[in-house]
């Protein structure tokens, strides 16, 4: 590594640690980290252009202009309220439905959505029941984590990945549906034979039963105040349902996924005559920022020989077994996802893992299936390993149920090792399969 | 989980429930929430009793005191004395039966109600309502719509969701009215003629037990002269005296910008029937008790 590489890697670290230790905003740290390197004349205002995955960003700005315009329609609200009074305040059937509902939610809209739609709800069922709010709401995050790693859209660390290295919405869905629905069975079983006592029928308690028939008819009540405009409802439907079709036949019309995205927000937009500038408040502008910047980053390290440095020294020391390969970048990913912000994680893998390939190909991108499942169910780690994790803990606290660091990691450590062990068992089943 | 605290559980769920939705319907929804957990619950004979025994003391000592769904559960308990040793399906079967009985009784009742108060608004009345619930909503509404009398409605703004879902009734029937923060009533002192109110109770010592804010309203009405009606059914009427209404107390910290108060608050206020110029029940008006 030459000296005009250490200014990056300094420059890195130095973000790395303020948004490790929130020392600082991450777009702020992101941005400050870029400017330092036009500063120093490391990298110039063309390159760094050149470094920005605009087809991720494409992708988050259309995908969240359709989420802000189908929060808007009630569209999740009436879904939610509708389980809340399908699991008739059983507790086992409260985990289960809500987990599941929340996976299959959370692999087409953000986690972080899913998860401040559906926390409301279920703490305010469960503790209208006596019951402890802050097991269900640790499930049900690591759910939101799961379902998130089961489609292209679900999480970002499979956006950057499909995007960078032009992976499809099918195939992102065929290779690890599988993994991510076992996975999510399993995590939920876990949570359910480890606190038993907790989700007992509640048949045989009069006073209990007749609770939660007040307690749904109060959350109906309570949650259902808008008033559902039918039409835009369906218009929102219908364009995600779009939205999906043109993603999962990628290959035949070749648009790309960042494109359909951000065509069927503005179509949607047109439709429903929605303001646009309060649209454009749902936006997350921040966390693009934050996308852009540690793209120019981490394309600088890519240029001046720091990431191949770091994939000749250390991962590719592991040798060339394709079996040590991958599990080594499972788990590689998945504790350090937990423990570090999985975004700037995944830019910065994506090289040392195409550089991984070119030394040593491994088909079918089982490599890169392992850098997904490692960076997205390494989140459920511990509380700070996804945004999702840090939302609930603030919205447990608003409501009076404040959860430690320790306590949130001893809830949802066992069920991510469990989960990372059944995807090192399917992915070796995969190598075995396809070599 | 110790029974007192499962018991605060509920008293809470049921006190939130009476605030948005005024007590009226709290009996309501109370009576179909046990038709359905005495229709799912699965429990051996010897514990069914224990059980029945223990929702309906917790049921009559909800904080506050939802007398009418004590009174109705007192009749209950009494009926089902003779079914105890009857089986668990005969049981269930008859409690059922004889529940629905209750509730259709006490629907016809605040029927009557909203009736009776439709029938006091005469046209061109400018009507204060205070912490109003679902029967006077429908009381504007059949007056408005079915009885074609023309008036309006002063709405004070208090709780969020009983303001809302009275201006939103109003609105969408075409009704007349003019919102104001509470304590600008002393500006339409001199044009509204009639307050309306509603009561959790009326106790055995004249006491009404009404929804939070309402003491203010009726007094300042009172000395003003405007005609307060409370409308109540006779369901409602007490046997005890105030004290032992279960008004709730709550000593809670309230934030607001950066600043902590320590506020004691209760969860109804009561007014004298002294104040109250015309009571009016599902049977008309009636002397006071």
């Amino acid at each position: 590594m030459t000296t005009q590489a250490l200014i990056p890697v300094a420059v890195f670290i130095a973000v790395y640690a303020a948004i490790s230790f929130e020392w600082l905003n991450k777009a702020v740290a992101a941005v400050l980290g870029v400017m330092t390197l036009f500063v120093f004349g490391v990298i110039d205002v063309n390159a760094a252009a050149r470094y920005i995955d605009f087809e991720t960003i494409m992708l988050l700005v259309g995908m969240m202009g359709i989420v802000a315009v189908l929060k808007k329609s009630g569209f999740f609200t009436i879904l939610t309220v509708r389980i809340a009074k399908l699991t008739g305040g059983q507790p086992l059937r409260i985990l289960v439905l809500f987990c599941a509902l929340t996976a299959v939610l959370s692999a087409f809209l953000d986690n972080v959505t899913t998860v401040l739609i559906m926390v409301p709800i279920i703490i305010e069922l469960t503790r209208g029941m006596g019951l402890d709010p802050k097991i269900y709401v640790v499930a049900l995050v690591m759910a939101s984590n799961l379902g998130g790693t089961a489609t292209l859209i679900g999480d970002p660390p499979n956006i950057i990945i499909g995007s960078k290295v032009g992976l499809t919405f099918n195939q992102f869905a065929i290779y690890l549906f599988i993994p991510v629905v076992i996975s999510t069975v399993c995590v939920i079983a876990y949570f359910w034979v480890t606190n038993r006592e907790s989700f007992k029928s509640i048949d045989n308690d009069l006073t209990k039963l007749f609770s939660v028939q007040m307690l749904i008819e109060k959350i109906e009540f309570d949650f259902l105040t808008v008033k559902i405009d039918r039409t835009f409802l369906l218009k929102s439907i219908i364009c995600l349902g779009i939205a999906l079709l043109l993603f999962v036949t990628h290959t035949i019309t070749h648009l790309s996924p960042g494109v359909v995205a951000l065509s069927m927000a503005m179509i949607l937009f047109i439709i429903t005559r929605m303001e646009i500038e309060h649209v454009l408040l749902e936006v997350e502008w921040s966390t693009l920022m934050f996308f852009a910047g540690l793209f120019i980053l981490v394309g600088a390290m890519e240029e001046k020989g720091v990431i191949e440095w770091v994939a000749r020294n250390i991962f590719m020391k592991a040798g060339s077994d394709p079996y040590v390969m991958t599990l080594m970048v499972l788990w590689v990913s998945g504790i350090a996802s937990g423990l570090i912000d999985n975004i700037p994680f995944t830019i910065t893998m994506i090289p040392i893992v195409r550089m991984m390939l070119e030394a040593n190909p491994i088909p079918h991108n089982i490599l890169w299936w392992a850098l997904s499942l490692g960076a997205c169910l390494g989140g459920n780690l511990t509380l700070i390993g996804a945004s999702a994790n840090i939302v609930s803990a603030g919205m447990l606290k608003k409501y009076g149920y404040p959860i430690s660091f320790r306590e949130y990691t001893r809830k949802s450590a066992p069920g991510t090792i469990l989960s990372l062990i059944i995807c090192s068992i399917i992915l070796i089943i995969y190598l075995k399969v396809f070599l | 989980m110790k029974t007192t605290e499962k018991n605060q559980i509920l008293y809470h769920l049921i006190r939130d429930y009476m605030y948005t939705m005024g007590t009226s319907r709290t009996t309501i929804v109370a009576l179909k929430s046990y038709i359905d957990a005495i229709q799912r619950l699965n429990c051996t004979e010897q514990e069914l009793k224990g059980l029945v025994l223990e929702l309906n003391e917790v049921l009559k000592k909800t904080e506050p005191k939802i007398v009418s769904l004590a009174h109705l559960i007192e009749v209950f308990e009494e009926e089902m004395k003779q079914h105890w040793d009857s089986g668990m399906e005969a049981f269930k079967s008859r409690a059922t039966a004889y529940l629905e009985q209750q509730l259709k009784r006490f629907e016809a009742d605040t029927k009557s109600v909203t009736a009776q108060c439709a029938e006091r608004i005469e046209p061109g009345d400018f009507i204060i309502t205070s912490s109003p619930t679902e029967y006077l909503s429908k009381a504007f509404i059949l007056a408005h719509t079915a009885l074609k009398k023309q008036f309006k409605v002063l709405v004070l703004k208090q709780d969020y969701l009983r303001t809302r879902d009275m201006v939103n009734t109003l609105e969408n029937h075409g009704i007349e009215y003019v919102l104001i923060p509470q304590y600008n009533l002393s500006h339409f002192l001199g044009k509204a003629n009639k307050l309306f109110i509603g009561a959790v109770s009326i106790s055995t010592d004249q006491k009404a037990v009404t929804g939070f804010g309402t003491a203010n309203v009726v007094s300042i009405c009172h000395t003003h002269n405007v005609p307060v009606y409370l409308f109540i059914e006779t369901l409602k009427f007490s046997h005890t005296p105030l004290q032992d209404q279960h008004i709730y107390m709550e000593k809670k910290d309230i934030i607001e910008s950066d600043t902590i108060f320590h506020m004691t608050s209760f969860s109804n206020d009561f007014v004298d029937l002294n104040l109250i110029n015309h009571l009016v029940t599902e049977k008309g008006e009636r002397m006071r008790p």
